[in-house]
């Protein structure tokens, strides 16, 4: 017997229900197939749009600061995904590599901290946000949604109070290199980084026992505990190196700018999230993957470099994104598991 | 009223497509004033899809239905409710966080209304008052919220909500359907429904599905049977029997051969592998007893006699009885941390609840059956190998006769009985010392029941030791080498029951009541 | 057994509420005593607006929240619809209003539309809505603030038909009380909890799963654009980013109430008590003086108690 034990009424004529079966039919046969190269084709059609608008689009140097400007995406996206995959959300991210990065900032202009203390308690201060999401959830039963919503909103508040309200300017030479500058070649160190922590965690999530036991929990809690799968330590660990993965990427952020500004990583929040669902991991845990989140993140990054280098008006930029956003995720939701929608 | 009574429904040729594949084909159904008709068959026969027909939840692809008379093609399950037919679901269509009386009326407020859609509470509760009252469900208040009742009253406030329905449509008999409506409640409470039934069908007609034979032969007055979608025979009267229910639903007897009695073992003296001590707490007191190698130990008793507290106890699954030791191979098992323990020292536990507790319906069948024994499959650098994952997976398939595509197919695809073959077999993978089971054949057809019977044969064959808690008493009674009989958390009876001298069913169950 | 689960089960809400109204009248109490200016007429007022508004946006989200789904667009709906009437006033007078509000139904709508037939979880479509419409404030202000210069319009937020009582407190006891008939008395009521309760057992039921999904998210919009031409009209000026702030507060309130996150348990009438501990908090907070980042951080600590006390947890395995 099926989860699903109702049908939903298709009326209208046999012909047409007729069509929907074998579009079903079509769907169900070929959905790895179709749902592996639906963003991408949705990939090669912006940078088909973009690069007619501007050939510069596809040129070296704008390749490199995509790279460049993915990266940070990248590593939140990856970290978030951990935790979608067991079906709990982190709506903390943003609000974490704000957090770090200001601190980083702060630790540097007046603590005169190295560039290893600094990644150290970059690193550090992310995992202990990521310890304490884990501890309300996990401790205190909250839901993941609402207590990561809750810190969400006490880090903006710590954010604020470490950094004065003002901006955060400092100057370490050893960091900009990380963040802006290249060894192999003229590929931005921040992009070799990125990719490293995403195959990296690719390969954990797929086949670490760590990884398997996401899925497990994503997938059926209960089980996951009889088969003797520690789930609390898990889910923990699940928080906790998705805090890590964003101290990491406030650091890279606030390298490559050399300023902390307040609010400077929240708009990572609705775009991890959205790349993480575009790349096909579902909301509801269980099935995915990291790796697939690279697709995301890419359509997410071509989008915005897009836009900046068609020179579409900011304000414009802005409701664009949104837009897109939904749009692709409408196109790239893998929906086989929703069987309600939330 | 004439001498040949006229079918109050009909299904003519009714037929029912999913995706081009054929679930039912060519049924023919009647069903007549203040009758229990009854539709028999394997899982997979087609009964729910049947079922779902009559309802209108499913719209058949070819075929006539015809109700009361008139021609009747419902196309959702309101239309069908509006002409007379309701179901009672199996898991159940009320919403816990509303009142009784708001979930009788869920979706009819609209006849309580007035112009501007304010709808009158106090006339709701009034007419679900005195249906509650007319069907002798008195202790129900209206008012309370429907997540406080038990599973079975919950069940009993939607066949009031069928009644209240019927009358609100000015249907003077309704047709009641009723889809396993016992998978989840206690003998006494069957009883409770029974008996209900009996009374109500002066008022209407059922129509009842239900994954155990005794419980047609006792309630029905008229079953057909299914098999492979098509309707393979119709019973009446004195015609109907388990045997002739069973020959006609898998196309073989039923003897003694089914639960491979010769192949039971005769146990003197073989070594203790569990002992569990005074196990008291959650409603359960003082239980003790021991379980040796190669045993198969039955426990039975009524729903809520504490024995699924005994399972949960031994196997450490939170929450259960506290106190009392348990002893596995001679060392008490930890009360924190009991779930780890009980399975680092050979534990295997086949839960009750297949598809929360037992796998992962979004994960693969190779990935199910390795989720205990990650390490077995791994490389030395503690990462899963793919290969010796599907190796292992093929291994159980081919043992288990797990029907899949592959071990990469997604276990929730699989029917009930292979998706408790995946349960089994990701315990086998680990080389259990002590296999507990609950209910390991709750809504399994009867030729992977069988199957399963098997492997537990194997299983005792190979010295390991089983515990086997069990609603079902022919199962009981048949795997067993002994059994426990519980009643109200104490063990009430304790028996030896070797192959060529079982208890009988009397037996057993005078100590359970 | 069953009788004592049950009691059991009463006895835990009746305490949360009790608790609920202990902190409430004890952060009331405190305040007045650090702050002798808190209970004055200028004060109290003063939260009374500020509540009237919070309330109504609150509203909208409770029915989508019962429903077990989320509307993050609130805050940005209702700067757009603030916006609107700051921009279209000079020109339309009153008129503006209606026709803001119009505007907040039909991003709602969109938003339902979006959610239900697209089927994408309404975080997503709303999160994506919010920074598309934030954009489209942007647009239409220029980035700049605006004042509300026609009379009529702020007269409606700051002007009082009886003493003592601003027009807005007036309009938002109104909503709220159709909002409480509405959600305990007819079909869209019931609906939304069955929805939040168990979706599929309400479809097959008969609820018309769709309608309701999209009715209620078109009246969270209309809500939240209301609740943005009150602002606008109480602050006397439209800023880009003035209603952003309700998306998180509408949420609290909707907690603090009393109405499960995860839908299919609570009620509107809960709400207007999470509308009003927030209120006085920040307001509190205000008069203490006390730094914005610790007001941020105390609620965030707010919302986590909220939920902790008001949440039927399961348990920690099982927490999503």
């Amino acid at each position: 017997m099926s989860n699903t034990w109702y049908e939903p009424q298709t009326t209208g004529s046999t012909a047409g229900v007729e069509a929907k079966v074998q579009i079903a039919q079509f769907y169900n046969r070929h959905r790895p197939i179709i749902n592996a190269i639906g963003p991408l084709l949705l990939l090669m059609a912006m940078a088909a749009v973009f690069a007619s608008i501007n050939p510069r689009f596809l040129s070296w140097i704008n390749l490199f600061n995509l790279m460049r400007q993915s990266s940070i995406l990248l590593i939140v996206s990856t970290g978030i995904t951990f935790v979608i995959l067991m079906g709990a959300l982190d709506l903390s991210v943003g609000a974490i590599v704000t957090l770090v990065a200001i601190s980083s900032a702060v630790l540097i202009r007046d603590f005169d901290v190295g560039a290893a203390g600094i990644a150290v308690a970059a690193a550090g201060i992310g995992a202990l946000c990521g310890l304490v999401n884990a501890a309300l959830v996990l401790r205190l039963r909250l839901p993941s949604f609402v207590a990561t919503l809750g810190t969400m909103t006490i880090l903006g508040g710590v954010s604020t109070w470490i950094s004065g309200g003002a901006n955060v300017f400092f100057q370490s030479p050893n960091l900009t290199w990380i963040g802006s500058g290249s060894v192999i070649g003229r590929i931005p160190n921040s992009g070799v980084f990125a990719l490293l922590i995403f195959v990296v965690a690719s390969f954990v999530g797929a086949r670490s026992h760590f990884g398997r036991a996401l899925f497990a929990i994503g997938g059926g809690g209960l089980t996951a505990r009889l088969s003797g799968i520690d789930v609390l330590r898990t889910k923990a660990a699940a928080f906790v190196v998705s805090g890590m993965l964003c101290g990491v990427a406030g650091l890279l952020l606030v390298a490559r700018t050399s300023t902390g500004t307040s609010r400077m990583g929240d708009d990572l929040l609705l775009q991890a999230i959205a790349a993480v669902v575009m790349g096909g991991t579902a909301l509801s845990g269980g099935s995915g993957g990291v790796h697939r989140t690279l697709t995301g993140v890419l359509v997410i990054a071509v989008l915005q470099n897009g836009l900046n280098i068609a020179g579409v008006h900011t304000y414009l930029q802005i409701m664009v994104t949104g837009l897109i956003v939904v749009l692709s995720v409408t196109i790239t939701l893998d929906r086989s598991r929703l069987a309600s929608i939330k | 009223m004439s001498g040949v009574p006229t079918p109050i429904y009909t299904m003519r040729n009714g037929s029912k497509r999913f995706n081009g594949i054929c679930v039912v084909e060519g049924i023919d159904l009647d069903v007549f004033p203040n009758e229990i008709v009854g539709i028999a068959g394997e899982n997979g026969a087609g009964k729910s899809t049947t079922l779902k027909m009559i309802a209108g939840i499913h719209t058949p692809n070819a075929g006539s239905m015809r109700l009361f008379g008139k021609s009747f093609t419902p196309t959702s399950y309101t239309e069908a409710v509006e002409a007379g037919i309701s179901m009672v679901f199996q898991e159940q269509a009320l919403i816990p966080s509303l009142a009784v009386y708001e979930n009788i009326f869920l979706s009819l407020e609209a006849n309580f209304a007035n112009r501007i859609g304010i709808v009158d509470r106090r006339a709701m509760i009034a007419v679900s008052e005195r249906h509650l009252k007319d069907l002798g469900l008195d202790y129900i208040d209206p008012c309370r919220r429907t997540g406080d009742y038990a599973f079975h009253d919950r069940q009993m406030i939607e066949i009031a909500k069928a009644f209240v329905l019927a009358e609100h449509c000015h249907i003077d008999h309704p047709i009641i359907l009723l889809d396993e409506p016992t998978a989840a409640i206690g003998e006494r409470q069957i009883k409770i429904l029974f008996e209900s039934i009996r009374r109500y069908r002066r008022r209407a007609s059922f129509v009842l599905i239900t994954h155990r034979l005794v419980e047609y032969v006792e309630l029905c007055d008229r079953i057909y049977v299914f098999k492979d979608g098509r309707n393979v025979g119709e019973f009446a009267g004195e015609q109907i029997s388990e045997q002739s229910l069973h020959r006609a639903m898998v196309g073989r007897a039923r003897d003694d051969e089914y639960f491979m009695e010769k192949r039971q073992l005769k146990l003197e003296g073989a070594p203790i592998a569990v002992s569990v001590k005074g196990l008291s707490g959650h409603n359960v007191q003082n239980v003790s007893f021991e379980l040796r190698k190669g045993e198969i130990l039955g426990i039975g008793g009524l729903v809520g006699c504490g024995k699924e507290a005994v399972a949960k106890a031994v196997v450490g699954f939170e929450p259960f009885p506290p106190n009392g030791t348990i002893e596995v191979g001679g060392e008490a098992l930890p009360l924190r941390g009991r779930g780890k323990a009980a399975m680092l020292r050979g534990m295997g536990f086949v839960p009750k609840e297949r598809k929360t507790e037992g796998i992962v319906p979004y994960m693969s069948v190779q990935a199910n059956m390795s989720l205990a024994s990650l390490p077995l499959v791994s490389r030395l650098s503690g990462f899963i190998s793919r290969s010796r994952e599907r190796l292992l997976a093929e291994k159980y398939i081919n043992r288990l006769r797990v029907r899949c595509k592959g071990p990469a197919q997604l276990c929730q695809f699989l029917s009930g009985g292979n998706q408790q073959k995946v349960v089994i077999a990701k315990w086998l993978a680990r080389k259990v010392q002590v296999m507990v089971l609950d209910n390991p054949t709750r809504g399994v057809d009867v030729g992977a029941k069988q199957e399963i019977y098997g492997v537990l044969r194997d299983l005792a064959e190979e010295g390991v030791a089983v515990l086997l808690v069990t609603d079902d008493l022919p199962e009981l009674i048949g795997m067993s080498n002994r059994i426990l009989v519980m009643r109200e958390g104490e063990i009430q009876f304790l028996c030896n029951a070797p192959a060529d001298n079982k208890p009988t069913e009397q037996e057993l169950v005078q100590h359970m009541v | 057994m069953l009788e004592a689960s049950v009691v059991g089960r009463r006895d835990s809400e009746l305490w949360r509420r009790a608790i609920t109204i202990v902190v409430f009248t004890i952060a009331i109490i405190s305040f007045g005593v650090a702050a002798p200016s808190f209970f004055t007429i200028a004060n109290i007022r003063a939260i009374e607006l500020s509540s009237s508004v919070l309330l109504i946006a609150s509203i909208g989200a409770t029915f989508v929240i019962l429903m077990g789904s989320i509307d993050l667009s609130i805050g940005a709906v209702a700067s757009f619809c603030g916006m609107l009437v700051a921009r279209l006033a000079p020109d339309l007078g009153l008129w503006s209003v209606p026709i803001a509000c119009l505007v907040g139904l039909v991003f709602g709508a969109i938003n339902g539309l979006v959610y239900v037939y697209l089927r994408i979880p309404s975080i997503l479509v709303t999160l994506g809505t919010a920074t598309t419409i934030s954009g489209a404030v942007l647009f239409i202000s220029d980035g700049r603030s605006l004042s509300v210069s026609h009379a009529a319009v702020i007269d409606m937020a700051q002007g009082a038909l009886a003493i003592m009582v601003p027009n807005a407190v007036l309009v938002s006891a109104g909503i709220y009380g159709v909002a409480v008939l509405v959600g305990d008395r007819t079909r869209f009521g019931r609906m939304t909890l069955a929805i939040g309760s168990d979706e599929q057992v309400a479809a097959l039921i008969g609820v018309k799963v769709n309608t309701i999904k999209i009715q209620a998210f078109a009246l969270s919009g209309l809500l939240a654009g209301v609740a943005g031409v009150l602002l606008a009209a109480r602050l006397g000026s439209a800023t880009v980013t003035m209603g952003s702030y309700m998306t998180l507060d509408t949420i609290t309130a909707v907690v603090v109430g009393g109405t499960a996150i995860t839908g299919g348990l609570g009620n509107v009438r809960l709400t207007i008590i999470g509308v009003l501990f927030i209120t006085i908090l920040s307001d509190g907070m205000n008069i203490l003086a006390l730094p914005p980042y610790l007001q941020t951080i105390i609620q965030g600590t707010v919302i986590l108690l909220a939920v902790l006390l008001n949440t039927n947890r399961a348990s920690a395995e099982d927490v999503k």
